[in-house]
């Protein structure tokens, strides 16, 4: 490690090591050692314990395997390769592949994916295997059909290069919509809450520091043993959103710690059940991984904006979002995790007894991994048009307690078939059309209250014009409001201005 | 008893309901309605005993509501669920509660079988039976 990082002040790896193989450490899980820190005081814990276990259990995407077949006979060089018809990327040498477990089946969609496959390997099942070549000199054939299982295959090594998020947004929903997304099910309204990530167990927020935790530390992976190594793609430590690449043999994993998982109208995915010790190797470490939920916060983020700057609604603790109720929008929403802490648990003590039994050593980082790294945004060459690029900024409003015949001059005189009925402090309460005025005269209705909707969808100004113009189309509607955080109205967006884009003319 | 009721564009706009109730004199539960401009679906809890049930569906098949009886029961398959909690807070009568970090109840009485939780579970360890 650096100079500045995994100073063994407190007990060395070896001396750690020596206390495990005699059974004499002193073990552990995380929070047991919140709990004995906040009793004993921080300097006597870190005196006393020499590992502290962490666990999490959740869905990462980020998740695969690498297969190598052994060759057929005559060989093949696959080209494409289809595992229980989920394809696997072939574009490696001839009988290797990698499995993502995000890969939806070409038959049965994301309901079964590569997670599922890996999760069906361990469990010890054979899987279909169908691949083609083009036919080379060397390797002639153009097709094979067979069926696999761990035991007839060379190597079926777990590499998953994002896994152990340190810690993950929280999600709400401010739309009218329910929406069904990777943070799961997202009822309107902030009618709920989601969240991933196991808190004070969480493996990284426990060494945040990266004093231990590094390339070549020995891991609990899936059941079996792992390695890291290096840091997570997307790994952010500075924002505490520090990730880890992970590696681990499938044959000694477990399918209680792998397993395949849907996300509705979303995808699949993989269960990864990982445990980090955390050696007490100076205060440091001792600090972090005495953290408690009430200390660890994280963002809790509007999902209902379809935009990458979604906006953070406010910070909130670990222990209030496990508390089952999170206050937003006003009103208290039931929260629940999308990850599980029972099995975080689980784990934490599975590694723990397996420590004391002498059964696992810890190991010293051969390299530290980054505390710090830039994390960009995606290069575009497209401007993506926004609401704001093309809503009109001058546009009228009106009061419900208006007449319906003020209303229809307001619109004729503005050119307008959109009215946005406000409050006294220009908050949205109900949208009109000519349309609806149109039909409210017929009858002779005069109160514009009663004929506007209340039910109005709206826009905001960040978000990209694709997803508006997906909404008009599916509500059957020709105009929204755009509104800020406070519901006041400050735009409007119609399929009209929607048109300058295709034109071509003020979109720029 | 549970019934899940289907307007369509020609009957959205009456009060359909309140007819029923003033006519048949029943306290009507109305658990979840959808109305979406030109079509809707409710779900409604009624009190009734098995002999007035032909009435009420008569009732309402008249104005031209489809009706149909919620007979079945959300189930959770122990073995498959890993207490994660994907269920829990999207229930939008919230009968599924955790009760510990491995213990999941679904309550059938306050259930509406809405099926949100079949989906929300990433396991599939939720079935309607
Ligand atoms: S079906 Fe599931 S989500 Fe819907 S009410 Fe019943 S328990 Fe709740
Ligand atoms: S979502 Fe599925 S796996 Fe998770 S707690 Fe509910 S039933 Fe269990």
């Amino acid at each position: 490690m650096s100079a500045l990082r995994g100073k063994e002040e407190l007990r060395t790896y070896e001396e750690i090591n020596e206390r495990i193989r005699a059974g004499d450490a002193v073990v552990m899980r995380a929070d047991e050692f919140v709990e004995f820190a906040k009793s004993v005081g921080i300097e006597k814990a870190a005196k006393e314990v020499d590992v502290v276990t962490t666990g999490t259990f959740g869905a990462m995407c980020s998740s695969g395997a690498f297969l190598n077949f052994g060759h057929a006979d005559p060989p093949i060089k696959m080209r494409r390769c289809w595992l229980n018809e989920v394809p696997a990327y072939a574009g490696l040498a001839a009988v290797d592949v990698y499995l993502g477990a995000t890969s939806p089946s070409e038959d049965r969609g994301i309901e079964y994916g590569g997670g599922h496959v890996i999760e069906d390997l361990v469990k010890g099942k054979e899987v279909h295997l169908r691949a083609e070549g083009y036919g080379t000199d060397c390797y002639p054939r153009r097709s094979i059909d067979t069926y696999v299982g761990l035991g007839d295959i060379n190597q079926a090594i777990l590499v998953n290069p994002r896994n152990a998020y340190e810690r993950y947004n929280a999600a709400t929903n401010s739309t009218d919509e329910i929406l069904f997304t990777y943070m799961g099910t997202l009822l309107p309204d902030f009618g709920n809450v989601t969240y991933s990530g196991s808190g004070q167990l969480s493996p990284l927020y426990k060494d945040y520091g990266l004093e231990t935790i590094g390339i070549g530390t020995r891991i609990f992976l899936g059941g079996g043993v792992g390695y890291v190594i290096g840091e997570g793609t997307q790994h952010n430590p500075e924002r505490r959103l520090g990730t880890l690449m992970v590696r681990g043999d499938l044959r000694g994993m477990s399918p209680r710690y792998l397993r395949g998982a849907t996300y509705y109208r979303y995808g699949s995915t993989l269960y990864v059940g990982i445990g980090i010790p955390i050696p007490i190797i100076n205060e440091k470490v001792a600090k972090s991984a005495s953290l408690s939920d009430d200390e660890i916060l994280t963002d809790l983020v509007d999902y209902g904006v379809p935009s990458r700057n979604r906006p953070t609604i406010r910070k909130v603790s670990y222990a209030e979002l496990r508390s089952g109720k999170v206050e937003v929008g006003g009103k208290e929403a039931p929260a629940s995790s999308l990850s599980s802490y029972g099995y975080a648990l689980e784990i934490a003590e599975e590694l723990k007894l397996r420590i004391e039994k002498g059964g696992f050593l810890l190991s010293r980082p051969i390299e530290p991994i980054p505390e710090e790294r830039p994390f960009k945004p995606m290069k575009q060459i497209e401007a993506i048009p926004r609401v704001r690029d093309l809503m009109r900024r001058d546009f009228k409003t009106a009061k419900a307690i208006q007449s319906l015949e003020e209303a229809a001059r307001m619109m004729v005189e503005g050119g307008v078939d959109h009215l946005p009925i406000v409050d006294g402090s220009g908050r949205l309460e109900g949208i009109v059309t000519s349309w609806d005025i149109a039909k409210a005269l017929a009858k002779g209705e005069r109160d514009l209250g009663k004929v506007m909707t209340r039910d109005v969808k709206t826009a905001v100004e960040d978000e990209p014009i694709e997803a508006v113009a997906k909404r008009f189309s599916k509500f059957g509607i020709s105009g929204m409001p755009v509104i800020d955080s406070r519901r006041v109205v400050v735009g409007l967006i119609t399929t009209d201005d929607l048109a300058k884009l295709v034109k071509g003319g003020d979109s720029k | 008893m549970k019934l899940r009721l289907t307007y369509t564009p020609e009957n959205v706009g009456e009060p359909i309901l309140s007819k029923l109730i003033l006519a048949k004199g029943l306290e009507i539960n109305i658990i979840e309605a959808r109305i979406s401009g030109d079509r809707g679906t409710m779900i409604v809890d009624v009190p009734l005993r098995r002999d007035e049930l032909e009435g009420v569906l008569g009732f309402l098949k008249d104005r031209g509501v489809e009706v149909e009886e919620i007979a079945f029961a959300i189930e959770l398959d122990e073995g498959k669920c890993i207490y994660c909690g994907a269920c829990v807070s999207p229930c939008p009568v919230q009968a599924i509660r955790m009760e510990g970090p491995r213990d999941i109840r679904i309550d059938q009485d306050r259930c509406v079988r809405c099926l949100i939780c079949v989906n929300a579970c990433p396991m599939r360890a939720i079935r309607a039976v």
